[in-house]
């Protein structure tokens, strides 16, 4: 088993990236962070007003912790594009998240402005983590334009639903090349396991630490179960590529009789 | 009893490739179908590599990474039975040898220091020389050196495989050879045999005498319609899972040995074999498959994981053959003369564990 | 009169003086002008203009 993950040029132990919306207090990000094991966490931009008492998160966030600024707020690929440079000037951190949303009801990424996005951004020497609405097409673009990963949401943001969309990340997964973090669900520890079982290289989580009634504690368990998850995807349970394999040994003995 | 099921699966047999819907069909399960049509299907290797995955999956699922291993003895090749398919018919007029309590003892004893814990005992059908009581002594002498004992003998009556279970018998063998009762007529020409419904009742006149294990099978090359057969098979391991949900049912598939047969045999080739291994797995999860060293070394050791559960090793055909001198006649060819300790070699290597025991036998008699 | 995020106040006379007066940190914060960017290396640089649309933004917890 391979001991670290790499990805956009870091090598990471943590296949748990966790994200920071609805957090009750920002003092607990020290201790999720340190528990858990993670080491990317998502912000967002804002304005901030003056003389608001401005805490500011940075402050809570331990150090060498990637810092992957999301696009949420942006309603198009001019928008999210402008939050990328902004967020790449208010702390040296070249990962983006490309959220962008202009439905309220369903909180949908526009895969479309996605796409543009990101090309744009990667173009300028962003890494680039797009958040889509699972899509094969899309992802294969996003390949092409330059992402890094192709981060499918597992259902909609806040329904802890799980993977609902299990039918459409899977093709992404078995498709894609790039890795692939499952973004949006996730609300529970079995969630998480089921993710990384599928083949999924790291997920995203957020909603279901931030209302935890513990947010520490869940965090620790997130990570636990994408240990157990990823171990078993590892070890290859109902691995279908060995016999796939055409110089395996069953494929050999098919051809033959 | 199962018998009586004979008319509705032949008509059924003759619907399956037709486009109308089965509707009414014994077993209702409409995948089960959908799997046996494959039987006629000639498949790509693509396609058979997909039932691989799936036979696989399904075997591991069910029984785990495990082989079991059994070895069977020929105490008496005494027959009165004029089939034209077997080694010992009666039809071949050779000296016959019959085991003696102290020569089956003698046997048994160096069987069990091979290593192996479960055996089959084999007779041919002579009421006279092999008559019940021996049969029943060699269990009880098998008793003393085996956890499992099972028998393919000729059918017995209710009473006889209730004493024989009260005395130490797991299983029974008995395969019906064909389920089309027309050739099975031509192929035995005389003897008790020749009763098709005596035979195929005896598995339940086993069952109801509390028999664990029951082990069926067709004889595949006597039948031109090699397919009829394994679907009959299919059905007959259906029928008795659901009616007799506590009872472990194997199916074995041998493939009949030309140079053995008085008949014209249609061989099933080795891509059919297979096919019918792995499709028997997917449609049944829970039904062993036992192939025999009727089989060679190649065939068995790549059946391993595509459906495959039990094997027999160190087979020899003739009576005896252990400790004591054997027979004369062989009631068929041996393929696979491999050791026992080559075999479990094997069986280790594919990342399998070799088995001795059935664990529920083993927990029973604790 | 310039405008930081939107609310009307008195020309500070320098970006230091805008971050003084209004408790800003120095780090972890962006500033646009106009709604361009404003680099850091530039803030000292910078004069201030009647009229400016500034806007100050950092970092929230965020998805």
């Amino acid at each position: 088993m391979k001991k670290y993950f790499e990805i956009g040029g870091k090598k990471l132990k943590s296949r748990l990236f966790i994200g920071t919306g609805k957090l009750p207090s920002y003092k607990l990000i020290p201790e999720i962070v340190k528990k858990s094991g993670t080491e990317v966490l998502t912000v967002a931009v804002r304005k901030i007003d003056p003389q608001a008492k401005y805490e500011n998160i940075i402050d809570y966030i331990p150090k060498n912790t990637i810092v992957m600024v999301n696009t949420s707020g942006a309603r198009n690929a001019k928008e999210a594009i402008k939050i990328a440079e902004i967020g790449s000037e208010i702390m040296k951190t070249d990962w983006i998240k490309i959220e962008i949303e202009v439905d309220s009801k369903y909180l949908l990424p526009d895969n479309e402005e996605t796409i543009k996005a990101t090309a744009y951004l990667a173009k300028k020497g962003y890494k680039v983590f797009p958040y889509i609405s699972p899509d094969l097409i899309t992802a294969r673009k996003l390949v092409d334009s330059g992402a890094i990963a192709v981060m499918p949401l597992g259902s909609f943001i806040g329904t802890n639903k799980g993977l609902a969309a299990k039918f459409l990340i899977e093709p992404i997964i078995r498709e894609i090349e790039i890795p692939i973090i499952i973004d949006a669900g996730i609300g529970r520890p079995s969630h998480a396991a089921k993710a990384m079982e599928m083949g999924a290289d790291a997920i995203l989580v957020n909603t279901a630490i931030a209302i935890s009634n513990d947010p520490v504690k869940m965090a620790v368990a997130l990570a636990q179960a994408v240990k157990a998850g990823r171990t078993a995807y590892e070890i290859g349970i109902l691995k279908e590529s060995e016999f796939a394999n055409p110089s395996s040994p069953i494929s050999k003995f098919l051809k033959n009789i | 009893m199962f018998f009586e099921l004979l008319d509705k699966l032949e008509k059924e047999f003759k619907l399956i490739n037709k486009s109308q819907s089965l509707k009414n069909i014994q077993f209702k399960d409409i995948s089960k179908y959908e799997n046996i049509k494959l039987l006629f299907k000639d498949l790509s290797y693509q396609e058979l590599e997909k039932l691989s995955i799936k036979a696989k999956k399904i075997t591991e699922y069910f029984f785990g990474k495990t082989i079991l291993l059994y070895t069977p003895l020929y105490i008496s090749d005494y027959c009165i039975n004029g089939c034209l398919y077997c080694g010992f018919s009666n039809l071949n007029k050779v000296e016959r040898k019959k085991l003696s309590p102290a020569e089956i003892e003698s046997e048994m004893r160096s069987i069990r220091k091979q290593g192996f814990n479960t055996i089959l005992i084999l007779t041919g059908e002579d009421r006279i020389n092999s008559p019940f009581d021996y049969i029943l002594d060699s269990i009880k002498i098998a008793k003393k050196y085996f956890s499992e004992i099972l028998i393919e003998v000729y059918p017995l009556k209710e009473q006889e495989y209730e004493k024989l279970v009260e005395n130490g018998l797991t299983g029974i063998t008995l395969y019906q050879e064909t389920y089309d009762r027309a050739l099975y007529d031509k192929v035995h020409r005389y003897g008790p045999k020749k009763n098709f419904k005596s035979r195929i009742d005896a598995i339940e006149r086993a069952i109801k005498a509390k028999v664990k294990e029951i082990n069926i099978g067709p004889l595949l090359g006597l039948n031109k319609n090699w397919q009829f057969d394994v679907y009959m098979t299919l059905m007959h391991a259906m029928y008795l899972e659901d009616t007799y949900p506590d009872v472990e049912i194997s199916i074995s598939y041998p493939r009949i040995q030309e140079s053995f047969s008085k008949i014209k045999v249609y061989p099933v080739s080795n891509k059919d074999f297979v096919k019918t291994i792995m499709i028997t797995r997917i449609i049944l999860p829970r039904v062993g498959i036992n192939i025999s060293t009727r089989e060679c070394a190649y065939m068995r050791d790549n059946l391993i994981g595509l459906g495959m559960t039990k094997m027999s090793a160190e087979s020899k055909t003739t009576v005896a053959g252990h400790s004591v001198k054997s027979g004369n006649e062989k009631q068929f060819e041996i393929q696979d003369k491999r050791l026992l300790d080559e075999i479990v070699q094997v069986i280790k290597e594919k990342g399998y564990r070799p088995e001795f025991t059935n664990w529920v036998n083993i927990y029973e008699r604790f | 009169m310039i405008t930081i995020n939107d609310k009307k106040v008195n020309n500070p006379k320098s970006i230091f003086e805008l971050l003084k007066k209004y408790s800003y940190p120095h780090q972890g914060i962006c500033i646009l002008v106009n709604g361009k960017i404003l680099k850091k290396d530039q803030w000292k640089k910078y004069r201030i203009k009647d009229g400016d649309k500034i806007e100050i933004v950092g970092f929230v917890g965020g998805g």
